[in-house]
């Protein structure tokens, strides 16, 4: 026991028995050394019973010096498309720098290291993962402190069976082949970035089963493909779906899931399942059937197996016109000219339009014809269509009647200029009868009409609605009168005599030509041998027969002495109400005529026997609207 | 003996007088077209003119036509340009004439009617002998209204527009490419008149889309009472190169005269050789731009030659 009391004892002997045991130890060691005993005298010595100690120095793992990561993020946001590589890539070290492996598997458990023959044939022999999991790739032998990477191709879940799950779990290892004691590194990583780290992701093809669309379709209308589909993948959310149409099958591109300018339609809006995709069909667009073919895409831009051809048909549609493209005369009155006649030159232009482009798709003409009518507006397209049937010279001309009724001349002047461009446009001549109604004027019972024209464009299979142009014009009364018979034939009669027995027999025939209803006047000059017009006769007894000897009325049976018989003045023109209407029909036969009956007394004075000249002047009135 | 040989005479020649049938006037249709001269709408010290064609079927003949006036009161109004006498040559099928109708400043206000005969006579003078010969005519009714109001209208007898430039930008100026939209108008009026304005709203090829709507810049010229006449309106544009459908709309104040469709061709700027719009086309915040530096320099100056000219006199 220690004691204070003993304390210098203590310091006296205090580390002498230390020193001496130390320098017994000491040599010890030096005399084994000395005779150089060695370790397998030692061993000898141990086994030949002595105690001896033995140790046995084990292999080591490599380890991570970069933990594992995928090389290409494959996460939820950004899977690996099926058919796509899962890369993974890690930096291992092996403590007594042999090479290593890098082994990806789907568990957790132990793999197995592989021993290589001997030192000399080192990364030969790569691990396996236990038997449980699913080895995801192994790299090739890579030089301790080297990055190592492994890859496995996936596949998509819809070509069958496969280890590839949507979400695949990866455990990455580090290994060696040591020759005696391979060893793998003894806790397996799954990366240490959020979104390269373990589990991959693979985005299986969305499933297209069939495409179609909704035509055939008019120009300026919209096309819509529509498609039986689906998507197998269905972590966190199912798949957004799209269409992309394309006008071929070859210049789709993979990558950018677009077809350049052979795009037809993509959709604009996604679906998880049976998604869509529209097009308007602008106009100029040729009747046809048109090649497309129908893309399905994720939206991982993972397209599905395909495409499926859905061809769509462009309806033909009949022309059109604008109202303001129909121009009648320039905008002038029509005005008529030839009594009794058609008066020829009257204008119209118009331009037909065509969404199905004014050539057709075999290069040909699209627009084929028109159809016409010029008509009194009150009359309009309803009763007077460019058909055959409704034609009437008063007031309905169509082109439906025939050139030989109707004589209209049309010449195409503004050509189609190609498949991209709509118009053709027409200049014609056509010509109206006398009889035209007129708009014209107060005193016409067509007062508060005008003249239109419309127009219908025909294409090959399609003929398009009357289109009345916007601006119409009117058409002038035509006063016009003509005598039938060119002469007034009194017969013979004796001085102091009076022509038909006293009776107005000798008669005028007045014909109304023109478009209006008419009444006459009539005025008359003094008969002699030397009359002229403008040189009067010199009134004498006996050679000149005064205007006032004729008489006239409008209807027969009158007595030259009747109070009904007007009497013929040269200063005065009396009115004689014929009334006459307005002609109707274009033939001769048709034509609106009255009657004047004549008669005359030779004055008893006469003495002068000879030729007598004369001159009755007729001139046409309008009657009143109650008379045409 | 005398009595008898006359009245044997008599017998034997008069009975010829009138058989014969040689009549070489009346072989043709003779017409006018108008048949009047007509105005509801005359004031005081206007001017109206009226043209009326004489026609006829047989041009194989030389003719004149006689014109007589018969308008009591309103004579003096009244002039046929070519005159009370007016050819027809041989092979003119239709020969105008122009009733002139001045109205003087002292004319009561009223209705005035009146008629023109027009006979139509041998340019030769001559006559076929033998019987009656037949001359043609027609009579131009005349109805005229003299009135102390003003009536402002007019009629769209036809519109176009040609083709024009899309608009182009200088530096942040963007100048419109410019409608050119020309209407034939008569003034069925008695006043100066144009449209008050012209309307556009455009709309895309299919004409189901309103692109854009404008108007007219600037005044439109007007039109001389009872004349016709092409007047252009010119409306700015912004839309680029392309076709369109243009719905136009004519305005005489509220009433709408004329409203339709047209199809617009506006072409890549600088195809055509026509002139665009310049300042006045500018929107006004272009204008503003413009303007509001200008006037800042002249105020700036202004305020310089003062502060100037206010030295000066101190000076002094």
């Amino acid at each position: 026991m220690y004691t204070r009391e003993e304390l210098p004892q203590y310091v006296k002997t205090a580390g002498k028995v230390t020193v001496l045991t130390a320098i017994a130890g000491f040599l010890v060691f030096m005399t084994a050394f000395i005779f150089d005993f060695g370790a397998q005298e030692l061993s000898k010595v141990s086994a030949q019973g002595a105690a001896s100690t033995t140790l046995t120095v084990l292999n080591t793992p490599p380890s991570f010096d970069v933990f594992p990561y995928e090389v290409v993020e494959s996460s939820t946001t950004t899977p690996t498309n099926s058919g796509n590589s899962v890369q993974w890539a890690a930096i291992g070290s092996d403590s007594n720098l042999a090479p290593y492996f890098l082994l990806i598997c789907s568990t957790n458990a132990s793999p197995t290291a592989n021993a290589a023959a001997n030192p000399s044939s080192l990364g030969t022999e790569p691990p396996e993962c236990d038997g449980g999991a699913i080895q995801w790739g192994v790299s090739t032998s890579t030089i301790s402190g080297q990055q190592a990477t492994v890859s496995t191709t996936t596949i998509d879940s819809n070509d069958g069976p496969s280890d590839f799950a949507e979400v695949n779990e990866w455990y990455a290892w580090v290994c060696d082949d040591d020759p005696e004691s391979p060893r793998c590194i003894n806790v397996p990583s799954q990366g240490l970035y959020s979104t390269s780290s373990s589990p991959f992701h693979v985005n299986s093809r969305p499933v297209l089963t069939a495409a179609s669309n909704d035509g055939p379709t008019d120009p300026d209308s919209t096309v819509t493909f529509t498609s039986t589909a689906t998507d197998p993948d269905s972590v966190e959310a199912d798949d957004d779906l799209r269409l992309i149409v394309c006008s071929d099958n070859t210049t789709y591109d993979n990558n950018t899931n677009t077809c350049g300018a052979a795009e037809i339609a993509s959709s604009s809006v996604t679906a998880i399942t049976n998604p869509s995709a529209a097009r308007l069909l602008s106009s100029p667009i040729q009747d046809q059937s048109y090649t497309a073919w129908v893309y399905l895409v994720d939206e991982h831009d993972h397209e599905a197996t395909g495409p499926i051809q859905a061809d769509f048909v462009v309806n033909n549609v009949a022309p059109t016109l604008l109202n303001s493209n129909i121009d009648l005369n320039g905008g002038s009155d029509l005005v008529l000219s030839v009594p009794a006649g058609e008066t020829t030159g009257f204008n119209l232009e118009f331009t037909i339009s065509d969404a199905n482009s004014c050539e057709n798709a075999g290069g040909g003409d699209e627009i084929t014809g028109y159809g016409v009518s010029v008509f009194r507006t009150s009359v309009g397209t309803t009763s007077c269509d460019s058909t055959v049937g409704p034609y009437d010279p008063n007031s309905c001309y169509n082109s439906g009647s025939g050139s030989a009724t109707w004589n209209l001349s049309c010449t195409e002047t503004l050509a189609c200029s190609g498949a991209t461009s709509t118009d053709v446009g027409y200049t014609c001549s056509f010509p109206l009868w006398f009889v035209a109604d007129p708009t014209e004027g107060a005193e016409s019972p067509f007062v508060g009409d005008s003249w239109s024209a419309a127009v219908r464009g025909i294409d090959e299979a399609a003929t398009g609605t009357m289109v009345t142009g916007v601006s119409s014009v009117g058409l002038g009364q035509f006063l016009a009168i003509d005598i039938e018979d060119a002469e007034i034939t009194y017969g013979s009669v004796e001085p102091g005599q009076t022509s038909g027995g006293g009776m107005l027999t000798a008669t005028s025939v007045a014909l109304n030509v023109g478009n209006t209803g008419i009444d006459q006047r009539v005025e008359g000059e003094s008969m002699c041998e030397e009359f002229t017009v403008g040189n009067d006769c010199v009134h004498t007894g006996t050679t000149t027969i005064p205007a006032s000897q004729q008489r006239f009325a409008s209807t027969t049976g009158t007595a030259y002495t009747d109070l009904e018989a007007q009497i013929l003045s040269s200063t005065t023109p009396v009115e004689l109400e014929l009334n006459v209407p307005k002609t109707t029909g274009t033939t001769t036969l048709d034509y609106q005529k009255a009657t004047t009956y004549w008669g005359i007394e030779v004055p008893g004075t006469i003495t002068f026997a000879g030729i007598y000249r004369g001159l009755n002047s007729f001139v046409g009135a309008v009657s009143e609207i109650g008379e045409w | 003996m005398k009595s008898r040989l006359r009245k044997l005479f008599a017998l034997l020649i008069f009975p010829l007088l009138f058989s014969s049938a040689n009549i070489g006037i009346a072989e043709a249709g003779f017409g006018i077209t108008p048949p009047y001269v007509r105005n509801t709408s005359l004031t005081r010290n206007s001017t109206y003119e009226q043209q009326i064609l004489l026609v006829r079927s047989d041009v194989n003949v030389a003719q004149k036509a006689e014109l007589t006036l018969d308008a009591p009161g309103i004579e003096d109004w009244i002039e046929i340009v070519e005159g009370a006498e007016i050819k027809m040559p041989r092979g003119e099928q239709k020969v105008p004439m122009t009733v002139r109708v001045t109205v003087p400043g002292d004319a009561d206000f009223g209705e005035y009617k009146g008629s023109i005969r027009i006979r139509t006579l041998p340019d030769d003078n001559q006559v076929t002998g033998g019987a009656v010969s037949i001359s043609l005519g027609a009579l131009v009714d005349i109805n005229l209204n003299v009135i102390d109001r003003e009536i402002k209208d007019f009629r769209v007898r036809r519109i176009s527009v040609p083709d024009l430039n899309e608009g182009s930008k200088l530096a942040w100026l963007f100048f419109p490419g410019k409608i050119r939209f020309d209407m034939l108008l008569e003034n069925t009026g008695n006043v100066d008149i144009s449209p008050s304005e012209v309307e556009f709203r455009i709309y895309d090829r299919s004409g189901k889309i309103l692109l854009e709507e404008t108007s007219n810049l600037g005044r439109i010229d007007e039109i001389k009472p009872y004349i016709t006449e092409t007047v252009t309106a010119e409306i700015p544009t912004r839309l680029p190169a392309g076709t369109y459908i243009a719905r136009y709309r004519i305005f005489n104040d509220d009433e709408i005269k004329q409203e339709g469709d047209l199809s617009l061709n506006i072409m890549p700027a600088g195809t055509l050789q026509v002139a665009g719009f310049g300042f006045g086309g500018l929107s006004v915040p272009h204008k503003v731009s413009i303007l509001l530096p200008i006037f800042a320099v002249i105020i700036a100056l202004i305020y310089f030659f003062n502060y100037r000219r206010k030295n000066l006199l101190g000076r002094n």
